[in-house]
């Protein structure tokens, strides 16, 4: 049985749904023609909603992929894995030098003094001096 | 919906890039000073041609050595073709002896190295002198006795 909340509600509706309808004939034909082709087009855009996994469901225009590819965000994370890879391959060969580390050594292994005088502690103390 | 997960990948990704490629970590990562965060090891493959040729007296301890210290020898072995005859002589001489050392012998030895460097030249000329006149007449007390002779 309606309430009278019920009432009011069908009153308002009916009220509404007149309002609406009395242009309906009185539409020009232009305007008809662009409404009718605007619905069209969203009807045929319409995709029924799809379950993932049972857990979410999302708009069936969601999983087109004619529809992601237009959009610059999809491009992000394919450039970002491009970039990943590129530096990982770059580093792959610059990362076995370590250039300064390996100049000083080269010119420390190349001088005229042997290896030991570095490790001597009287010639540690000799420099030392020498620099203050 | 899709767009936002789009977004959260690609920023997650970017962040990752930037942090393993960035400067300071590189660097910190190939430094073999003290406290600083170890490189994984070099494959032995890995290093290219020309330099394996001129560590190819290390190639069965190759695997031994910490990824800093590997290199550092790749760095190293990268300047031999610049390098006078005399100096590729001493270089491959002293590879393996340098390679024995401790991470903190090599320390020690690359400071008073450059210490001795900042010097003039003089002191430089001085200080081998008395190198030389100190393992010539060794007095038994040497903490290290040198192998090779001055040049």
């Amino acid at each position: 049985m309606d309430t009278k909340q019920d009432k009011l509600d069908k009153d308002f509706a009916q009220k509404f749904t007149r309002t609406l309808n009395w242009g309906l004939s009185r539409i020009e034909d232009e305007k008809l023609a662009r409404i009718r082709a605007g619905r069209q087009k969203a009807l045929a855009a319409y995709r029924e909603p799809v379950s993932i996994l049972g857990l979410v469901t999302v708009s069936g225009h969601t999983l087109d992929v004619s529809n992601w590819i237009r959009k610059p965000l999809f491009w992000l994370p394919i450039l970002a894995i491009v970039a990943a890879v590129a530096a990982y391959t770059l580093s792959g060969t610059d990362d076995i030098y370590d250039e300064t580390g390996g100049e000083l050594d080269a010119q420390l292994l190349t001088g005229e003094l042997p290896i030991n005088a570095f490790l001597d502690k009287d010639f540690g103390s000799w420099v030392k001096e020498s620099s203050q | 919906m899709g767009e936002r997960i789009f977004a959260i990948i690609g920023a997650v990704i970017v962040a990752l890039v930037l942090a393993i490629n960035s400067p300071v970590a590189y660097a910190q990562a190939k430094s073999e000073s003290k406290g600083a965060p170890q490189s994984p090891p070099v494959s032995w493959k890995k290093v290219p041609d020309s330099e394996r040729r001129v560590l190819s007296p290390l190639e069965k301890d190759w695997s031994q050595l910490s990824g800093n210290q590997q290199r550092r020898l790749v760095g190293a072995a990268r300047q031999f073709p610049k390098m006078a005859p005399i100096q590729q002589e001493r270089f491959q001489d002293r590879l393996k002896e340098w390679s024995a050392l401790t991470p903190a012998e090599r320390h020690a030895a690359r400071d008073k190295y450059k210490n001795l460097s900042s010097l003039p030249p003089a002191k430089q000329y001085e200080l081998r002198e008395k190198w030389q006149e100190k393992t010539s007449h060794p007095k038994g007390d040497a903490a290290a006795p040198p192998n090779s002779p001055i040049k």
